[in-house]
């Protein structure tokens, strides 16, 4: 680029600094989302793994049994020669202020081998504090930061609350030193009995921790493990866990890509308008010799600066804003997926090194359009802008008819594929399509608007529509750019609210009973005996009694769980049915078939009258499957039998949960006392349908308090590309305002008519982002619920979703318009005139 | 002698169509241009001058015909080499002077240097003389839009003429300006041409330019006839 031409163009965009700012803003916020949602992912998954070696240690394969294992188990397999391994116990405790802990009781000696990092740590705080952990019954160990946010000092009897009991331990050290990273946290180490005592598990471990290399010596354990043991392997931890929350993540990753977009369209806005607002010196700049290719390169050039300097400013805001949605996705995985423990952000070059790219990348791209159209600029002494006008008619329709296609082949592509990938293109270009639509649909709801203002206020009343169509080359890029800012949150919010609302019905259906009884505790709980069920059953008021159990396959496709269901042809029929075979439902399930969770009948490609083969402890069983059921739990899919065909392969007498049906006007609170005295060694937690209802929304909310945020960052992008449209558009007039002062018109008119257009703008805008909006929110319901998740939504929409488009539109249009009216007004006429 | 003509056009024909009809503004015209003349091309407004000199400078494609400046002929070329040409050999001078507002009087001038790679010590300082000789000394660092009317053109002129171009197009320059001031104007841009022997076509309709030209024509109906109208 050369210098002077440089200069003459940067200058140029001087004058309008705000401009620059806007367009820097939309890059900032775009790239910061993006970055800030890689960040929080990536953090969450990375604190996950530091806390698995924090614990685990060196471990390499993990004994677990959903109730727990007797602790026999660790004494016989040291007995076979499996001495490198430790028993683990844990569970969730709650200080005096009832902050939730998790409380790890340990072995201390068989620790060593492991060498887990807290191990490690701890040794710095010296031999009498280890001997006393060893020695002494009672005495825990914390984190740092746990004591600190407890005020708890070192030597401290502090009280601890598990099962409705407390119990007061000492604290006599921290396991880690000043500077580790709080991977642990919140986490107290204690002794295993001492742990047994506190959540009253005596005799019964969590797990066995194995090192063990042999890979024959562990086919051989794996087979003498009894059927609810599992053997499994560490880094199947994290790989588990990553397969978990792909659906999730695709989900984050989706609207985090969608916030770009909306900033790209806001980088097209503003070099669209510094091109328009340019032609002049661009035409110069051809006459006296300058080639068309260096046009293209010096508009590329300054979308580059301008990029370079927005992306670097976004990567810096992303890692701010990383902080704030790392903490909101914490509690979200912890409460649905995983424990996170106490996230730190972790922040790798090559993530924002991505962010920063994909900033610059989106705006070259963006200014891609008009760059080229700078260098069409013609030579020819400049032209008559009516003439221009002219041309941006034209353009405008020939970008609807590239809209079209766009448009078409988004269907096309949506058609040919069933994946993710091909949902994103057809997302994005549906999104493209119609953005170029837009500028084609102004001018004839303007002549609608221009005939309606002249009926109703006379020629004065027809100017602002006349003068957005006069000047469609500005106002259809503002138009379209507008439109989409608004349509992706319109879109987003269908997405989630169909999302909320599907579920709600679903569990509003399903939850048909009166109570639902379960074992206390948190994480996988342990399970009730079934004859608890003839005794609940046996209880006064009672009608009826279901039950399912549930049990976690590790198969070579991955997880994947079997419910084993006991119940009446009534809660059956709860079920709704994705697809299903001729047969009976009700038959079929009680003669040995099993139906499968849409999400699992979509991830294996399975069908309504397919087979499918499962391990079980008798060898491989295939069933038939006569019915995919619709479901809304994460992850793993579900494979749902009847519990007599559960029994005969698993010889499992257990039950997850147990669901009460009362008589009419039943006191549930008695029978609720009554329930509980039935199971005094296993204390049950019970709850009513609608405090379940109310707590599994709450579990959602959580799980989509991310995308909520999402959802906003979006729309305030969406605002400021709506004002900043808007305002470039009007302040852009100043001369032509100037002429209408001069002509006569008042402050107060002149003010009319700019607010007049404005908000005719930005409602055009806001109408048409209505359709667009419904038809991107079902899109993504498409893509990320149905692809990723493998959930069929009931697609409906809010009115309070699609009213806030116009709404938000007409708001910013309202906003856009202050500014400039309140500085035209107070501008002399002569001096507007003077200034070009 | 052939090589001294420094435009030669033949059988040139250019029209626009309006309305689904040919609108005809060149019609087979043939021209030539000496080097080091001073021409200029009377006619009336919409008889065709500027789209004649659009032609010659090649900012424009004729329908039929060619147009050979110092040897090559424009058509020939493509986009970017039209382009390229006419920075390095030729000057403009337009009525509404078409400076660049963002630049100042002297960064201007030194455009055409720029883009012709020949910014440099000596060249800046024939920029800032040419100023002076032109009675700008001490505007240099102005921006465009403080200057009057004259003074505009007259850094038109220094911007057309710095980097020695064989040939200057001058379409209307004085077209905006006062009749005193035109003839300043043309006073300077005829001694500056003559005495670097460059060739000078300049469309007009005033008739204040004959006393000064070594030759006139008058576009009329599509053809250039050999006196003035
Ligand atoms: N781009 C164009 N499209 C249609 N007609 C044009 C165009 N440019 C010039 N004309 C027409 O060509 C004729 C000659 O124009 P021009 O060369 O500018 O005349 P002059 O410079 O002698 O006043 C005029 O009638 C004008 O209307
Ligand atoms: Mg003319």
């Amino acid at each position: 680029m050369k210098p002077l031409v440089f200069r003459a163009g940067l200058r140029a965009l001087l004058h309008h600094p705000w401009q620059l700012i806007l367009a820097l803003f939309g890059i900032v916020l775009g790239v910061a989302v993006v970055t800030a949602m890689d960040l929080a992912k990536h953090s969450a998954l990375v604190s996950f793994e530091r806390a698995q070696v924090a614990l685990f240690g060196r471990a390499t394969h993990r004994i677990s049994a959903p109730g727990g294992i007797a602790e026999d188990w660790y004494r016989r397999l040291r007995r076979q020669g499996f001495v490198r391994s430790r028993p683990l116990v844990e569970g969730t405790v709650r200080t005096a202020s009832g902050k939730l802990l998790k409380l790890v009781g340990i072995e201390p000696l068989a620790e060593i081998a492991f060498a887990p990092a807290w191990l490690n740590a701890s040794r710095e705080m010296g031999k009498s504090v280890w001997r006393r952990f060893l020695l002494e019954p009672g005495t825990v160990l914390a984190s740092r930061r746990t004591a600190a946010e407890a005020g708890w000092q070192i030597g401290d009897r502090v009280p601890i609350r598990a099962g409705g009991r407390t119990r007061t331990l000492t604290l006599i050290g921290f396991y880690e030193p000043k500077s580790a990273k709080a991977a642990l946290d919140p986490v107290l180490i204690a002794d295993i009995a001492t742990a047994q005592e506190i959540l009253g598990s005596y005799g019964r471990l969590q797990a066995i921790d194995l090192i063990v290399e042999d890979r024959a010596r562990l086919e051989r354990l794996r087979r003498s493990l009894p059927d609810d043991m599992e053997l499994t392997a560490r880094m199947a931890a994290t790989a588990s866990v990553r397969r978990m929350t792909r659906a999730f993540y695709v989900n984050l990753t989706a609207l985090s890509l969608l916030s770009l977009l909306v900033g790209a369209f806001l980088i097209y806005n503003t070099i669209g308008f510094m091109v328009v607002q340019r032609r002049r010196l661009f035409a110069i700049l051809r006459l006296l010799g300058l080639t068309r290719g260096e046009i293209l390169a010096g508009v590329l050039g300054e979308a580059v600066l301008l990029g370079s300097v927005g992306s670097l400013l976004g990567v810096v805001a992303g890692i701010l804003l990383g902080r704030i949605l790392l903490a909101l996705l914490a509690r979200t995985l912890n409460d649905v997926y995983f424990p996170v423990p106490a996230a730190e952000l972790d922040i790798p070059a090559w993530l924002l090194l991505k962010g920063g790219l994909l900033g610059l990348g989106a705006t070259v791209v963006a200014s891609l359009v008009p760059a080229v159209e700078a260098s069409r600029t013609r030579p020819v002494t400049v032209t008559a802008r009516s003439l221009q006008e002219r041309h941006s008619r034209r353009r405008a329709r020939r970008s609807a008819l590239a809209g079209t296609i766009f448009l078409l082949g988004g269907a096309l592509v949506l058609a040919a594929g069933e994946d993710l990938v091909s949902g994103f293109v057809a997302l994005t270009l549906a999104i493209l399509g119609c953005a170029m639509l837009t500028p084609a649909i102004v001018p004839p709801v303007m002549a609608v608007c221009r005939w309606l203002g002249f009926r109703l206020f006379g020629p004065l009343g027809a100017m602002p529509a006349r003068s957005v169509t006069a000047s469609l080359s500005r106002t259809g890029i503002a138009a379209a750019a507008l439109m989409v800012a608004v349509a992706t949150t319109i879109g987003m919010a269908s997405m989630i609210h169909s999302f909320r609302d599907s579920v709600q019905r679903w569990l509003t259906r399903r939850l048909d009973a009166d109570l639902y009884v379960y074992a206390a505790g948190s994480g996988e709980r342990r399970p009730l005996p079934f004859a608890l069920g003839e005794r609940i059953a046996a209880l006064p008021q009672v009608t009826g009694v279901g039950s399912v159990r549930y049990r976690r396959l590790t198969t070579e496709a991955g997880f994947l769980r079997i419910n084993a269901y006991r119940l009446s042809p009534a809660a059956f029929a709860t079920f709704e049915w994705v697809e299903r075979t001729d047969r009976d439902p009700w038959q079929a399930f009680q003669q040995g078939g099993v139906m499968v969770s849409e999400a699992f009948a979509r991830l294996r490609g399975l069908h309504a009258g397919d087979r499918i083969t499962i391990p079980t402890p008798r060898g491989p069983r295939t069933f038939s499957i006569f019915a995919v059921f619709v479901d809304y739990n994460t992850g793993r899919g579900i494979v749902a039998m009847e519990r007599r065909v559960y029994e005969r392969f698993w010889r499992d007498d257990r039950v997850s949960t147990f669901w009460i049906y009362l008589r009419p006007g039943s006191d549930a609170e008695r029978i609720k006392t009554r329930l509980a005295g039935l199971s005094p060694d296993i204390p049950l937690e019970i709850q009513d349908n609608r405090a379940l209802l109310r707590l599994s929304m709450r579990i959602f909310d959580q799980a989509f308090a991310v995308t909520g945020v999402l959802r906003w960052l979006a729309t305030g992008v969406a605002f400021v590309g709506v004002f900043s449209a808007l305002l470039a558009l009007q302040l852009e007039r100043s001369r032509e305002l100037g002429v209408l002062r001069a002509l006569g018109l008042t402050p107060g008119q002149l003010w009319g008519q700019i607010v007049a257009e404005t908000t005719l703008l930005g409602g055009v805008s806001g109408l048409v982002a209505v359709p667009v909006g419904m038809l991107l929110g079902w899109l993504l319901s498409e893509v990320i619920d149905r692809r990723a998740f493998g959930w069929t939504l009931e697609f409906g929409f809010r009115s309070g979703d699609l009213l806030q488009g116009p709404a938000l539109a007409v708001a910013a249009a309202l906003a856009a318009g202050l500014y400039p009216a309140w500085k035209m007004a107070r501008t002399p006429p002569a001096e507007a005139l003077r200034c070009e | 002698m052939a090589g001294d003509q420094i435009v030669r056009i033949r059988k040139l024909q250019k029209s626009y169509v309006e309305g689904g009809r040919h609108h005809w503004i060149l019609r087979d015209l043939d021209w030539c241009v000496e080097r080091g003349e001073f021409v200029v091309l009377l006619g009336r407004s919409g008889s065709g001058k500027s789209t004649l000199l659009n032609l010659i400078s090649g900012v424009d494609l004729p329908d039929r015909g060619s147009v050979e400046v110092a040897g090559t002929e424009i058509g020939r070329l493509d986009e970017s080499g039209r382009t390229r040409f006419r920075r390095r050999h030729i000057g403009l001078v337009f009525q509404q002077f078409n400076l660049i507002s963002t630049l100042t009087v002297l960064e201007n001038v030194l455009l055409p240097l720029e883009l012709n790679g020949l910014l440099n010590g000596a060249t800046r300082r024939r920029a800032l003389d040419l100023l002076a000789r032109l009675g700008l000394a001490g505007r240099e660092h102005t921006f465009p839009d403080r200057l009057s009317g004259g003074e505009q053109q007259r850094v038109a002129i220094a911007r057309a003429l710095i980097h020695e171009p064989a040939l200057i197009l001058a379409d209307e320059p004085t077209g905006n300006l006062d009749l005193e001031t035109g003839r300043e104007v043309l006073a300077l841009l005829d001694s500056l041409v003559r005495e670097h022997g460059q060739t000078l076509i300049m469309a007009t309709h005033s008739r204040e330019v004959i006393g000064l030209a070594d030759r006139i024509l008058t576009i009329r109906q599509g053809r250039l006839e050999d006196r003035p109208g």
